[in-house]
């Protein structure tokens, strides 16, 4: 573009000869800086920032430039056989020989690599025949130009776009993180789990603590950067998957130096990319958090056993983690018998969450429904000394949990989870069970966890009704006439709900007779029944 | 610009042609100043217009009101049902429970409900204050302005009424530099200040004053409110 403009300017008028030799010089410079761009876009993530090594292309430049100068050279001299011909042709094959031996050591970059070498060779044979061809044309004014410019620019630009970063609200540029970490920097970590887990744990705790947290995952909702909050980048599933991860990481790294990097999605990319390039991708990784300071994370959530193995064969840092919902059973099952799923289950059909959802985060809301449901059992039996007996059941249950919960994953990979422990029941608790509480206060608990979980999910049921109705007045008005029967949301019961349906009728239709047009109070009359009905319609499925 | 007449002889020229439609109005004054019957009249006159307005009373039962507005000769019964009133002062003492009632939630269902099967373009609210105290607002400004930001997205053109303090030290007022207690002024689209000014050593003149008015070039001097068979709005003679 440079030489365009000069020759038209030239040519014009507008421009003196003198412009002859900054074209000459931006030629020199142009070759150096096209192997740079060639090397970055191979080792992007190093380059130039931990590793300037390509940088020292330039140097020779101030020399050739005054050489060039001296020795009165012309642009026809570019790609002669002369110091500054051999100059660019070194720089050039420099670049060449990196892309050759990455097309055939990375599998990630194979691809660009063979484009990144198509466009440079094409420089390297094009440059010196279309020099000698316009020679013996005569037309001198373009020496020095290269016709497959055009070709290697288009090469470089759809190597620099395969591995463009996901779309993301990346931070600003920063300082390195400074903080204590919890997981060692500049080391990458296997989190062997069946869901990752653990691998979020780690994410929320590191961010809540001001560490720049990157996790990538398939089912990450949309971009969004939140103080104290992991950044959640989803994969797309593209052709290039592999390498746009490596440039995720590599742009989230670069402007936040000591992140964490957690790809909770590897499994994805391998389906995506295949294994080989996952490896690839990985190895890179690692070397990527070992020169910004960073850590990596890798969930081995969802892969093969076979993939497993070959992960293993990378020799990474391996922890094998428990499911904290498995675990939490164990526990569970430690204090109050077998039984004690239905616990489990009963809080998780409370809290809408899925059995195998459980985390260490749920703990102190399963702590929280524990003692929810012994209150109940002790307001419904007549025995205090049982609920005595299951209260400090119940606290120490809390206690394992709590302790369960607060174990940090490099503890927890060394073993001595709950479920490794002997399931038998204590047998001094069992003989202060038989003498308290007679085997049937247990099922008490289970019981009243049960009717906990159902009074949960009612009690939406029933809001979800009256805002359906009412809109958003719908809300308070539930509220109200909950309030009016004399209990809380969460303990509304199916058999107060045709109490509930009556008491709002006669309410709401006072509605209806303040309103002076026939129609309308035909409508809001419509309106209660419809509700009523629906409340009605509640207890019936309920029941 | 459309706007919506007022059918009040007078104040229709001070706003060059009547309110903008879609504003919200904030019509405040001390009590007797006549709000009720001014904003009822503007609702009542577009109604025989054929224009649908709702009159929202949440202080005076439909009964007393019709009576009262009865005997300033504006019966309900001519506008042929285009102007409803919605009786929330009943609703007040009927509904049990009154106080715990979610009272803003109520007024926002009546008013958003009835557009469907009545859809008017006027909307009065009797009064702002009573709506405050009912639905205990905690942020007073902030529920302020999510109530109007709500009543702009009815695409009607609302008036509010506000309640200022009758002048306890003599009949005339003193120069007002605000006209709502909780600077609600900043966010209605139209003031209207109603107030009583001595005539003489014993007499007293209703006077209105168009304060605010956005998208109006209009009169800002207070002028007369006469009611003679309707209401007219005169210059005040010396």
């Amino acid at each position: 573009m440079l030489m365009g403009g000069a020759y038209v300017g030239v040519t014009e008028g507008f421009l003196t000869e003198g412009w002859s030799a900054a074209i000459l010089a931006s030629l020199i410079v142009a070759h150096p800086l096209t192997a740079i761009l060639a090397l970055s876009l191979i080792h992007g993530e190093h380059l130039p920032r931990r590793r300037p090594a390509g940088l020292l292309l330039l140097i020779p430049v101030p020399f050739l430039l005054l050489l060039a100068a001296g020795s009165g050279w012309s642009r026809a001299d570019l790609y002669a056989p002369s110091p500054l011909g051999a100059f660019l042709a070194i720089c050039l094959a420099s670049a060449v020989a990196e892309t050759v031996y990455v097309r055939m050591t990375s599998p990630l970059l194979a691809t660009d690599a063979f484009w990144i070498n198509a466009g440079l060779v094409a420089l390297l044979v094009a440059g010196p025949i279309y020099s000698f061809e316009l020679e013996a044309l005569n037309f001198t004014e373009a020496a020095g130009s290269n016709v497959a410019a055009p070709f290697a620019l288009l090469a470089l630009a759809l190597a620099a776009f395969h591995s463009e970063p996901f779309p993301a609200a990346y931070p600003r540029h920063g300082r390195r993180w400074s903080g204590e970490a919890s997981v060692g920097e500049g080391l990458a970590f296997v989190f062997d789990e069946t869901k990752p887990k653990y691998a979020s744990a780690i994410s929320r705790l590191e961010a809540s603590k001001g560490r720049p947290v990157l996790v990538l995952s398939r089912s990450a909702e949309p971009p969004r950067l939140t103080e104290g909050r992991p950044l959640e980048v989803s994969l797309i599933p593209d052709r290039h998957a592999g390498l746009r991860t490596l440039g995720t990481a590599a742009e989230f790294l670069m402007r936040r130096p000591g992140g964490l990097v957690v790809l909770e999605g590897f499994a994805d990319v391998v389906a995506i990319a295949g294994w080989p390039r996952a490896s690839d991708l990985l190895l890179r990784l690692r070397q990527l958090v070992a020169d910004s300071d960073g850590t990596l994370l890798v969930s081995t959530s969802r892969l093969t056993e076979g993939e497993r193995d070959e992960l293993r064969s990378l020799k990474l840092p391996w922890w094998v983690l428990p499911d904290p919902g498995s675990e939490a059973e164990a526990i569970l099952v430690r204090h109050f018998g077998t039984g004690a799923g239905r616990l489990l289950d009963g809080f998780a059909h409370a809290h809408a969450l899925r059995r195998e959802d459980l985390s260490t985060v749920h703990v102190e809301a399963l702590v929280h429904f524990l003692h929810r449901a012994l209150g109940d059992l002790g307001r419904g039996t007549g025995d205090a000394r049982a609920v005595e007996g299951l209260r400090a059941q119940v606290e120490r249950a809390a206690r394992d949990l709590r302790s369960f919960a607060g174990r940090h994953p490099a503890e927890l990979s060394a073993g001595g989870w709950p479920s490794q422990e002997d399931p038998r029941p204590e047998e001094q608790l069992l003989v202060r069970a038989s003498e308290y509480w007679k085997g049937k206060e247990m099922e008490e608990l289970f019981a009243a966890a049960q009717g906990l979980a159902e009074r949960g999910s009612l009690h939406e049921l029933a809001r979800a009704v009256f805002v359906e109705h009412l809109g958003d007045a719908g809300e308070s008005v539930f509220r109200s006439e909950i309030a009016k029967l004399g209990k809380r949301p969460e303990d509304l019961l199916a058999r107060d709900l045709a109490r509930l349906a009556d008491r709002a009728a006669v309410d709401l239709s006072v509605m209806a007779d303040v309103v002076d047009l026939a129609p309308e109070k035909d409508r809001i009359r419509r309106q209660i029944e419809s509700l009523r009905r629906g409340l009605a319609s509640l207890a019936g499925d309920d029941a | 610009m459309k706007r919506v007449a007022t059918f009040v002889d007078g104040l229709d020229e001070i706003l060059n042609g009547g309110v903008p439609a879609g504003s919200v109005v904030l019509l405040t004054g001390a009590p007797g100043t006549m709000k009720t019957s001014l904003t009822y009249s503007i609702l009542h006159g577009n109604a025989l217009q054929r224009t649908k307005g709702l009159y929202v009373s949440l202080e005076q039962g439909r009964e007393s009101l019709v009576d009262h507005l009865s005997g300033l000769g504006m019966r309900p019964s001519e506008t042929e049902g285009d102007l409803s009133i919605l009786d929330l002062a009943t609703l007040r003492k009927k509904l049990p429970g009154s106080p715990s009632q979610p009272w803003m939630d109520l007024f926002r269902m009546y008013a958003q409900g009835m557009r469907t099967s009545f859809p008017y373009e006027l909307l009065v609210l009797d009064s702002l204050d009573a709506l405050e105290i009912l639905a205990k607002f905690k942020d007073v400004r902030r529920e302020l302005f999510e109530l109007i930001k709500w009543l702009r997205s009815l695409s009607c053109t609302t008036f509010l009424l506000g309640e200022l303090p009758a002048n306890a030290h003599g009949p005339v007022e003193a120069p007002r530099t605000s006209f709502a207690k909780h600077k609600e002024e900043y966010l209605a689209d139209g003031i209207v200040h109603l107030r009583m000014a001595a005539q003489g050593p014993f007499g007293m003149q209703r006077q209105l004053r168009v304060v605010k008015m956005r998208g109006t070039r209009h009169n800002a001097d207070y002028h007369a409110l006469v009611f003679e068979d309707g209401f007219k709005v005169t210059r005040i003679l010396a």
